[in-house]
This record gives structure tokens, C-alpha cells and sequence, in this order.
């Protein structure tokens, strides 16, 4: 299906890109090559003193005949040619070009300077640079953003489905449920590694930015410009006022346009840019990890610098068919400031124990960043994000397993070790209930956002035994504002009935 | 403050929440087989009308859900994943979302449509859903919360949409102001 629909898509967008081509082709790059043989021939005043369309005959094709008359460095000179090059007249052309010029005619002629006898009247001449950039300009936009679409479609078309449990079951097996978590904590953004540590990229491309604004203002502008230029030549009195009327909204939206496309310029061209670099690919809750940081340019105009990391909690929802984002600050920790930096610096970031690692659902996120501000004289000032990832030292993964022992029927049905659970041990629970369950441990994300649910592991026991418990490491449990992470262990039994869970806070 | 996981307008829990109706389910499955099995329950957003096909879903044996938002690319996807012969009934959560084009190709797949809109059209009139300060009062109730004091004024500032309602309520549960 994605594959007809990317043949579709270049049956469709084909057409586009072939008429900027053409264009650019036609009337840009074939003139130019033509003119560029002619490029050192100097004009010159002439006068016509032959003019004649000779109809030719049955063995003498019909041609012109054509003789003016000029002057260089005081020296007379005749031409006999309407074009340079060996290219034949048309009739049509014969004709025309016999009544344009009549004998005694003023007009202007192109030369070689360095054979004065070869001369012609129309003289080809490519078209100039500026005329040049806008066929450019226009062939880019008709080839270039079809193109960029055609290869999305084919991109997609060509890529692998993922891959899809072929028993459909919904209870994971172990590596399965290791899988789904792993990718709960994906970046978006992920550090690069460069020598010397891992090089992390602001979260949204300046330059990128500026020039889709810039493309978009540009076509704004040239449509609703052109349109009030050719008002304004065209018509007058009441019928201008009210056409200005009109268009005015359009010119002002136009000049916002142009106004935000020159100050995101101005930010993507001369605002500082900072690079960091730590010397862990991850951070870990509680631990150091140096960050360095270099201004690439800029330096002097960057009057003060901080840098942080953030928490953020983020969920999605759908209002109506469209899909909102809400954020939340959790916290935000000083990792450097100061006034008048120096180019490079550096500093060590220790994510708090206290809070949750990393976490990347559909529609809850837990995310963490270093932010840097920084006011900048006479330009919009600095601030960008850098994602990072903030998960345990070691990755631990959710197991359950009977430990073959006899529970007895002491405290409730389902026993854990009172208070919080450790992240990554392993601890002994009891089922006291006296039959067959299905115990399973669940993790949910909620909050204002949808709800996700995940099953990290499970294990059918009879009770009533004993059960070792392995402790998934991330994400820990949470309670949030906009996002909470809550850990249940669920004993289901067959028949449905006397279901029982209990909560878990694993820290 | 409360956190998440508390907070009893979390989405968890006012998703789970049953429709509030007047007039029984049967009422309205009726009016859906009189009709030819092709129906349409019409309401501005947030007035409970994706709850309401929820709802009825288990009772119209075999279903197959086409969810559309205001997202082509989600669209296209969801329209790829429809069977080129749905058995059962098909329900149609955002029918609005369907062009003219689409909307001939999907209903030529399936004998049975339920579907949710804002518009009228298309579907025969199932029920017009409309949204009132009475009934996000009870929306709060059946979640064990004392209804909000200005239950008129937050209907009227979310333009009738109840779950936008109910999202105030959790920010401000939330201490989010």
C-alpha cells in the first residue's frame, strides 16, 4: 500500500519537479550557456543600408539579405548577419526581421573585438545574476520540496514494518517486557559521541527554522507585493482605495512574516553558540558527571551565562481531534552562572536522587535537559535546551518467580517488605491465597495525560508459596503534578474473582 | 496540591467514567437497528460522545474502531489499517475527519456504521448530545468529588466541552492554578 502510494506520489509530484527544472533549464541555464560564447562582444551604433527578404528559390533556400554599417577605434566596419552562429532563418523570421530593419534604420549592433567583421544584430546574452538567483530560487522551491517529499514517501514506503508478536499475545514474555521498557526511555535527541566525551545538540535546529520562515515570507511577500504594485499601476481613484483596503491585512502579515524571518536570522547567525560536552553519555540520579562547555562564537556580545538542568513533566492528550501538550517544571538545578564568560568552561551536573530517571511514553514524559541562557547585547538573547538521559547505572529489568516455598496465611493475601522497594534488588513476598493466580507486575502512567499501562513481568504461581520479586530499575515510582508513575502487583485468578493488588513504591 | 496519581480527575479515572444518559442504552441500539445498523451520535467536543460509543461497543458484538483526529498522517494510517471488508459493526470515533472521498471508500466497507460527529449528515441522527453545568455537576459527583462552585462559568469558558472541564478541575487539584 505505502509503496503504491509513494508510486503515486512521484507520478504526482514528478510534474512539479519537471516544470522547475524546465524552468531553470529553459530560461535559465540554456541562455546562459548560450550568451556565455558572447560574453566579450562589445555593442555599438549602426545603421542599416540593405535590407531584403530573398524568397529563394528551387534549388536556393529563401534567406536574408542584410548589410549595416558601424564603427571601432574610428574605423568603418560592415556586418552582414542577423545572428551570430550557423543556425537557418525561418520564413517568418526572414520576413519579420526584413520589415524591422529596413534600409536607412538606426539601431544597435553586437561585435567581436577581436574580428570586427564578425557582427550580428541580436547578439544572445544570458540573463542576469540577479534574474538568475530567482530562477534558482523558484526551481529549488518546485523541485527541490516535491523532491524532499518524494523521498519522505519512498523513505517510508521502503522501510521495514516493525515487527509484530505473530502469537498476538498481550502478556509479554521477559525479553519482551525488557524490550517494551527499554524503548519507554528512547531519546528523541541522543548525545553524539566525539572524542573526549558526548556532544549534545539543542533540541531545535535555529538555522533550520529560519529559513522555512524565510522561504514561506518570501513567497507571502512576492504574491501580495506583486499584486498591490499591479493594483497601484493599474487602477485608480476609489477602486485603489479599496483594493489597498483589502490587501493591507495581507501587506502587514506579509511584514510580520519578513520581521520574525529577520529576528530568527538574527538569532541563528550572531547569537552565541554554546557546545556542551559530558564525559557520560547518560547521567545518573545522585552521581557527578563533568560537563564542559565552549563558546563557538560569539563570546564577546554574551554579557551573562547560566546553565542548568531541568526536569519536566510532560502529557499529552487529545482535546476534540486535536492533541495538546502541557508542561510542568518539576525542578531546575544550578550546574554554573556567571557574568562575562570565558570560552570554554567547566562545571559538574548531579541530577537529585530524589527524582525520577528518565521516562518517554506516547503520552507522558519525563524529561530532563540542560537549559542555557544567556543575555546577549544589541541580539535576541540565548536559550536553548539539551536534551539528556537521566537513567540508573545499571539497567535492571521486572522478574517474578516462584522461590518453591510453602507460604503461610499471615498479614494479608499478597505480602511484600513494608516500606519503599529498592530500585534493582531482588525481594521475597508470600501469596497466601489457596489457589492458582496469575501475578503480575504493572506499571501506569497517568495523570492529566492518557493513561499507559505496561505489564514489566509476570508469573503463574499456586499458592500459597513464596515469590522472589527483581526490581525494575527505572522508571522509579512517582508522584508528579501532570504525570505519576505508580508500580502494582496484581494477583488475578482465573474465575476473575477476589482479584487482589497491592501498591508498590519502588525509589 | 495532589499528585497525579491521586488526583481523582486523573485521566484514569474520568475515562472510566460511565455516560451519563437519559434514556436507556437499549433506547438508543434500537434506533441504531431501525435505522438499517447506520447511525450517528452528534455533540460538540468533550460532550461525551466517544464515551458513549465505548459504552455501546460491547453490546454490538463484533466491532472494528476507525479513531480519526485532525492529524492526516494519524488519519491515513488509520484509514490503511481498515479492512477492506469489515465484519460487524464499524464505529467511526471523529466522522467529521473524513473527506467526501474517504467517506465513499469506508462506507463501501462496511454494512453496519456507528460513528461520533460535531456535524450532522452523512449518518442518520442517532442522538444529539448537548453539554450543561447539570451535567458536569454529576460528572464530578460519580467521581466522589464535591461538584465546583462555578460549574456554569467553566462549561460556558470551555465552550460546552465537559473534559476540558474536568482538566480544570485537575490543574486545580494539581496547584496548577
Amino acid at each position: 500500500m505505502r509503496f503504491l502510494q509513494a508510486l503515486f506520489a512521484t507520478a504526482f509530484l514528478g510534474v512539479f519537479m519537471l516544470v522547475g527544472l524546465g524552468v531553470l533549464v529553459g530560461l535559465g541555464i540554456k541562455p546562459w550557456w548560450e550568451g556565455r560564447a558572447y560574453s566579450h562582444w562589445r555593442t555599438a551604433p549602426c545603421t542599416i543600408t540593405e535590407s531584403l527578404a530573398d524568397a529563394g528559390g528551387p534549388e536556393s533556400p529563401p534567406g536574408l539579405v542584410l548589410r549595416f554599417r558601424f564603427a571601432w577605434q574610428g574605423t568603418d566596419h560592415i556586418g552582414t548577419r542577423l545572428r551570430p552562429g550557423s543556425e537557418p532563418l525561418t520564413t517568418l523570421e526572414i520576413q519579420e526581421a526584413a520589415a524591422e530593419f529596413s534600409p536607412g534604420t538606426e539601431t544597435t549592433c553586437a561585435f567581436d573585438p577581436e574580428d570586427p567583421g564578425t557582427a550580428a544584430l541580436e547578439v544572445p546574452h544570458g540573463p542576469a545574476t540577479a534574474e538568475l538567483v530567482f530562477l534558482a530560487v523558484w526551481a529549488a522551491l518546485f523541485a527541490g520540496i516535491p523532491g524532499a517529499m518524494l523521498a519522505v514517501a519512498w523513505k517510508n514506503a521502503l522501510a521495514t514494518a516493525p515487527a509484530t508478536d505473530p502469537t498476538g499475545s498481550t502478556a509479554p514474555s521477559r525479553g519482551k517486557a525488557a524490550f517494551a521498557m527499554g524503548k519507554a526511555t528512547a531519546m528523541r535527541n541522543p548525545p553524539k559521541e566525539v572524542p573526549g566525551g558526548f556532544r549534545l545538540d539543542p533540541g531545535g535546529g535555529r538555522f533550520v527554522g529560519a529559513v522555512a520562515l524565510g522561504i514561506f515570507a518570501a513567497f507571502w511577500n512576492g504574491i501580495t507585493w506583486t499584486g498591490v504594485i499591479s493594483m497601484l499601476r493599474d487602477e485608480h481613484g476609489l477602486m485603489a482605495i479599496g483594493l489597498m483596503a483589502f490587501m493591507s491585512i495581507f501587506v502587514l502579515i506579509g511584514l510580520a512574516l519578513a520581521g520574525a524571518f529577520a529576528y530568527m536570522l538574527l538569532k541563528a547567525l550572531f547569537t552565541p553558540r554554546v557546545s556542551l560536552l559530558l564525559t557520560e553519555k547518560q547521567l545518573a540520579r545522585g552521581k557527578p558527571t563533568a560537563v564542559h562547555w565552549s563558546i563557538e562564537r560569539g563570546r564577546e556580545r554574551l554579557q551573562d551565562l547560566r546553565i542548568e538542568l531541568v526536569l519536566r513533566e510532560e502529557s499529552s492528550y487529545r482535546r476534540g481531534t486535536d492533541t495538546i501538550t502541557d508542561r510542568h517544571e518539576v525542578r531546575v538545578v544550578p550546574v554554573w552562572s556567571g557574568t562575562e564568560p570565558d570560552a570554554e568552561g567547566r562545571s559538574t551536573v548531579t541530577p537529585p536522587a530524589d527524582l525520577p530517571s528518565s521516562l518517554e511514553g506516547p503520552s507522558n514524559r519525563l524529561v530532563w535537559c540542560l537549559r542555557l541562557q544567556g543575555k546577549v547585547a544589541g541580539l535576541p538573547d540565548a536559550d536553548d535546551e539539551y536534551p539528556v538521559l537521566v537513567a540508573p547505572p545499571q539497567e535492571v529489568f521486572g522478574a517474578l518467580a516462584g522461590d518453591g516455598e510453602t507460604a503461610e496465611e499471615d498479614g494479608g493475601i499478597l505480602v511484600l517488605p513494608g516500606g519503599p522497594l529498592t530500585a534493582g534488588t531482588t525481594v521475597r513476598g508470600r501469596l497466601t491465597r489457596r489457589d492458582g493466580v496469575r501475578l503480575r507486575l504493572l506499571r501506569t502512567v497517568t495523570g492529566k495525560g492518557d493513561t499507559e499501562q505496561e505489564e514489566a513481568c509476570h508469573a503463574n504461581l499456586e499458592g500459597p508459596c513464596g515469590f522472589l520479586l527483581t526490581v525494575p530499575s527505572r522508571p522509579t515510582s512517582w508522584p508528579g503534578t501532570v504525570v505519576g508513575v505508580r508500580w502494582t502487583l496484581q494477583a488475578d485468578s482465573a474465575s476473575g474473582a477476589n482479584d487482589t493488588s497491592i501498591e508498590l513504591d519502588i525509589r | 496540591m495532589i499528585a497525579a496519581h491521586r488526583n481523582p480527575f486523573r485521566t484514569e479515572r474520568t475515562d472510566a467514567l460511565a455516560p451519563l444518559l437519559d434514556e436507556p442504552m437499549a433506547a438508543i441500539l434500537a434506533r441504531f437497528t431501525a435505522s438499517g445498523h447506520r447511525g450517528v451520535l452528534v455533540g460538540p467536543h468533550g460532550s461525551g460522545k466517544t464515551t458513549l460509543l465505548e459504552a455501546l461497543a460491547p453490546q454490538l458484538g463484533g466491532v472494528t474502531w476507525l479513531r480519526l483526529r485532525r492529524d492526516a498522517t494519524h488519519n491515513r494510517r488509520a484509514l490503511a489499517a481498515l479492512p477492506r471488508q469489515v465484519t460487524g459493526t464499524l464505529l467511526i470515533d471523529g466522522l467529521e475527519q473524513l473527506g467526501p472521498l474517504a467517506w465513499w471508500r469506508v462506507r463501501r466497507r462496511a454494512g453496519r456504521i456507528l460513528a461520533t460527529s460535531h456535524r450532522h449528515g452523512r449518518l442518520p441522527l442517532l442522538r444529539e448530545h448537548r453539554s450543561s453545568p447539570e451535567v458536569l455537576i454529576a460528572l464530578v459527583r460519580a467521581l466522589g468529588e464535591e461538584p465546583p462552585a462555578d460549574a456554569a462559568g467553566l462549561v460556558i469558558r470551555h465552550r460546552s466541552d465537559l473534559r476540558a472541564c474536568l482538566r480544570e478541575l485537575y490543574d486545580r487539584h494539581a496547584g496548577l492554578g
